[in-house]
């Protein structure tokens, strides 16, 4: 990045380039590259000029090759007809020879046992129809008896030795061509010799002697062509001696025929190879020394060769009709090619041209840019000669330092470090040559003294051939202050991740990873190397709860999408310590709805796990002491049970003997007694009854105590009439008016309350005996919102003083003679009510009668 | 005419005698037959033990019974009395000094007659015991025996 700045500053400096300029310089640089094309341009013609050379060379051997064959087929063809009409020859000659009938006429004709016309017209048709040019029939003297056509002028000797032949030889005779006599045309003849019969007694009647013109027929079948060719040619050949004798008319020379010859010897005549024995394609030179191609082949039962060839010019000229047409198309394919490159680079240039344009003109922008980037950078950017002596700031230099740009330029580096960070400057800079970079943090001064932390980089630079020192720096007061805020969160956080012993972490689901902070670590006993995957948590899980746990984790957090929040056991990795965490977590999801985080903390909670548990274990002990006093408690009732039983049964059972026996002896010795006496026993009588109304009193007292409470919603109102009802029927003869407030129905048990009622109101009547009329009251009022009810009476009331002894039993008030009673009745009815959770106190004034208050428990 | 017998269980001799005197006092004149303990009241009702050769048919016509006795207590003979074919119909009263609600409410799910808490009184329980002997022998019609 500095580098660039700096280039394109140099740039911005040292140019004055135009659009123009750039383009020649741009045109310059192509003009440089094409031998490389040229080359390539090069290498591509001459591939092609391989190839249609490569096409010609092959075209040549097809052509030469196609020529060879025509020749030989042609010559085959020729060979083939030429032997037909030989063997047709002499099938015409067997016809007659194997006839005896010819014989026998002849025979006649000879003995002038008949006229020869018949011969003579059988003769003619058969010159006619099969092509003779004249025929004669000769008697054994060799003597010419008939003929048709011109021969008799005609004969040789040699025809007369072949006629001399056939007779001796007795076989048809086919005799090679050669010249006619008198004529000197060439011509073959075909001696047939007349026999009666096959066996050799026979003598021979005559010989029939027909003369073939080769012209009509042979020659013309020799000549033939079966293709316009200017130089084709046939020859039919024969040796003779060490000559070779051309049989038929020469196509370049007239009148050749059995006259022409040239020597056997001959080593590259191809007439002169066929006699020699040669069959097949040669090339040689013909009898007019032109150069040819030859088919040389033998015509089987003859002494004849034919000799087919063609000019070895006239194929040239195909080939180099072939040659020409080929350079016409290489030359047209190069031309395509040159076009075809040509194009190319035309569009290469053009595109080139183009985009070097582009180029230059993003460059210069960039440059702009850059010169705005330096200039109005956010990093303090200083550029110094070797001497340390500034040469180019930016506006932020000018800004930081608080000098103007006049006051910078030329100004030492070293001013702008203090005075401590001046001792360490040189060393900075022996790095920075040494290394050609160097980065470190310093204190910078400005203008006005103050001081400024700032990181620097430096950088040798060297433009055009000068070194130079080039300084970025950045003020970084700001960030040392955030980093140092940040320092001391993160150590509130770790201190209080520590102190809480809760470690945090995130899990990112997409790697599979999670992060941990140092406390976590702590808590799980992992070494900071350890790659932290799902398995590494469930290994750290305690062996009881790792299913437990993944199934937590997969079910009730991942799939149900809810906040992880479990405490578990764990196996700390480093020593094997069995721990309790409280694992908290929330899930984070993605835009489409895709769980891809869960971030939460890990609390080691096993000092509250163990203080639960002693709690846990103080309580079952507690139950369980619970337990065991109840049961105590419970045994203690039914102790107490069996002894209020006994109480009940047997300490009445005496006092009934007491009661009983007394009076026995009260009505039994009345007489024996005195007043005095009788009067003992009474007394006697009362005091055991008074004995039992006690212990009925504490049996009661007892019973309340322990009586079970049944809540059942009661009348107090209805109950309270019907006490007062029974407590007119106790007291007969008394006045006593019971007021009681209607509708008042509370919670309790409504044996105890009539026990209770039943003492409160017997207590009323009972101390208000003297008045001449006993007034009874009972009713309710509010006190702090509490209902309190109170029974009253306007009976003899009682001190104060002693209101506190009153509910203890056995308290009296009054003494027996006065009011009789127990003392038990009052401490009954605290009992009652205080099982109803309720409170009883009395007011009174001696001689103003007394009222008591009770509250019950109140449902809400 | 049969014999009204009463058979009064106790085992305190001294609420024997009161007994006795009250009904003396009461002018009842029945028969009373004494059991002093839980088992031999049964032993009567059953004819076993000392009584094994009383004549069979011979049942009293009321038992009084007291609740605490030896050896057999007065619920269980009252559960006997109920549960046996020849007893079930007698009247059975039970003379007690409990008052205990539980030893009223288990004589009346068995099936008792009358219970009466003895007084200490004994004017009183003479009276009850007048009453209670007129009702029971003389008022009341006795179950027919089986």
């Amino acid at each position: 990045m500095n580098r660039v700045l700096i280039d394109a500053g140099k740039r911005i400096r040292g140019t004055a380039v135009t659009m123009r300029g750039i383009v020649i310089r741009i045109r310059r640089r192509i003009q440089s590259i094409p031998l490389a094309m040229i080359l390539f341009f090069l290498l591509l013609v001459s591939g092609i000029v391989i190839a249609v050379f490569g096409y010609y060379k092959d075209q040549e051997m097809r052509i030469i090759h196609e020529r060879e064959s025509d020749l030989a087929v042609i010559s085959e063809l020729k060979v083939h007809q030429i032997a037909q009409w030989r063997v047709e020859r002499m099938g015409d000659g067997m016809v007659i020879a194997k006839n005896p009938a010819y014989a026998r006429q002849t025979e006649a004709y000879f003995e002038h046992k008949c006229p020869g016309n018949e011969l003579l017209q059988w003769i003619q048709v058969m010159c006619t129809h099969n092509g003779y040019q004249a025929a004669g029939l000769f008697d054994a003297a060799g003597t010419l008896r008939l003929s048709y056509g011109n021969i008799g002028n005609n004969i040789g000797n040699e025809d007369r030795a072949l006629i001399r032949d056939a007779r001796i030889k007795r076989e048809v005779i086919l005799s090679d061509l050669h010249l006619e006599e008198n004529s000197n045309k060439p011509v073959a003849d075909l001696a047939i010799p007349l026999m009666t019969g096959d066996t050799s007694d026979v003598p021979v009647a005559g010989v029939f002697l027909f003369r073939i013109d080769p012209q009509r027929f042979l020659y013309p079948l020799i000549q033939s062509w079966p293709s316009e060719s200017r130089s084709a040619e046939s020859l039919l050949l024969r040796r003779e001696g060490n000559d070779v004798v051309f049989l038929n008319e020469l196509r370049f020379v007239r009148n050749s025929a059995l006259v022409y010859r040239v020597s056997a010897l001959s080593e590259r005549r191809p007439a002169a190879m066929a006699v020699r024995g040669f069959e097949g394609t040669a090339v040689g030179v013909d009898y007019r020394g032109v150069p040819v191609l030859a088919s040389i082949k033998k015509i089987p039962d003859s002494p004849w060769y034919l000799v087919t060839k063609i000019d070895r010019e006239e194929i040239d000229d195909i080939l180099r009709q072939q040659a020409w047409m080929d350079a016409l198309v290489g030359g047209l394919l190069v031309l395509a090619t040159i076009a075809t490159v040509g194009f190319w680079w035309r569009h290469q240039r053009v595109r080139f041209f183009r985009t070097q344009l582009l180029a230059e003109q993003e460059r210069r922008a960039l440059v702009q840019h850059f010169e705005y980037l330096v200039r109005f950078a956010n990093d303090i950017i200083i550029l110094a000669d070797k001497e340390l002596r500034i040469v180019e700031v930016n506006d932020k230099a000018l800004e930081s330092y608080g000098y103007s740009r006049d006051e910078l330029i030329g100004l030492n580096i070293i001013t702008l470090e203090t005075e401590e960070s001046a001792e360490h400057f040189s060393e900075q800079l022996r790095l920075l040559n040494l290394y050609r970079g160097a980065r470190y943090e310093s204190i910078h001064r400005k203008k006005d003294g103050t001081t400024f932390s700032v990181e620097v980089s430096a950088r040798v630079i060297v433009i055009e051939g000068t070194l130079f020192y080039q300084n970025i720096s950045r003020d970084t007061t700001e960030r040392k202050k955030s980093e140092a805020a940040l320092r001391e969160r993160d150590f509130w956080i770790k201190e209080s991740q520590r102190v809480g012993h809760i470690g945090s972490y995130a899990f990112d689901f997409v790697k599979g990873k999670w992060t941990s902070s140092e406390v976590l670590d702590e808590i799980f006993g992992l070494s900071a190397e350890e790659e932290r995957t799902v398995n590494v948590w469930l290994d750290v899980v305690h062996p009881e709860q790792k299913e437990e746990m993944l199934r937590y984790f997969s079910n009730d957090v991942i799939a149900s999408a809810k906040p992880f929040n479990r405490e578990y056991k764990i196996v700390r990795r480093n020593d094997g310590a069995e721990r309790w965490v409280w694992g908290r977590g929330e899930l984070g999801f993605d835009r489409s709805g895709l769980l891809i985080s869960m971030v939460g903390t890990i609390q080691d909670i096993t000092e509250r796990r163990r203080a639960d548990d002693e709690i846990r274990r103080f309580n079952i002990e507690l139950e369980q002491r619970v337990e065991d006093r109840t049961a105590q408690l419970e045994a203690a009732n039914r102790e107490l049970e069996a002894f209020s039983y006994s109480v009940s049964h047997d300490l009445r059972a005496p006092l009934r003997g007491i009661d009983g026996w007394s009076l026995a002896l009260a009505e039994d010795y009345r007489s024996s007694l005195d007043e005095k006496a009788n009067e003992y026993v009474k007394r006697i009588r009362r005091e055991a009854q008074r004995m039992g109304a006690l212990i009925d009193d504490l049996l009661q007292l007892s019973r309340v105590t322990r009586a079970e409470i049944t809540y059942t919603p009661v009348n107090l109102s209805r109950l309270t009439r019907s006490i007062a009802a029974r407590m007119q029927e106790l007291y007969p003869g008394r006045r006593i008016q019971f007021t009681i407030e209607d509708g008042l129905i509370v919670e309790g048990d409504s044996q105890l309350l009539d026990i209770a009622m039943t003492n409160l109101l017997d207590n009323a009547s009972k101390f208000t005996a003297p008045r001449p009329e006993a007034i009874i009251e009972f009713g309710k009022n509010n006190s702090d919102g509490k209902t309190v009810y109170f029974v009253r009476d306007n009976g003899v009331g009682f001190d104060m003083q002693y209101a506190s002894k009153m509910f203890g039993a056995f308290q009296r008030m009054h003494k027996i003679s006065d009011f009789p009673g127990t003392g038990i009745g009052l401490a009954t009815v605290q009992r009652i009510i205080r099982r109803h959770s309720g409170e009883v106190w009395a007011e009174a004034e001696v001689g103003r009668g007394a009222t008591f208050y009770f509250t019950l428990r109140e449902t809400s | 005419m049969r014999t009204k017998t009463i058979l009064l269980v106790e085992d305190n001799p001294s609420d024997v005698e009161l007994t006795k005197r009250a009904f003396e006092k009461g002018r009842i004149t029945n028969e009373l037959v004494v059991a002093e303990d839980g088992q031999e009241a049964l032993d009567y009702l059953f004819r076993a033990g000392k009584h094994k050769d009383r004549p069979s048919g011979d049942m009293p016509t009321l038992i009084l019974l007291d609740l605490k006795l030896p050896k057999v207590d007065g619920l269980e003979v009252l559960r006997r009395v109920r549960s046996s074919e020849t007893t079930r119909r007698l009247p059975v009263v039970i003379l007690t000094s409990s008052k205990e609600e539980h030893d009223v409410a288990t004589s009346y799910d068995l099936g008792v007659n009358s219970y009466i808490r003895k007084p200490v009184d004994f004017h009183q329980f003479a009276d009850a015991v007048k009453h209670l002997g007129l009702y029971w022998l003389v008022i009341n019609e006795p179950p027919p025996i089986n």
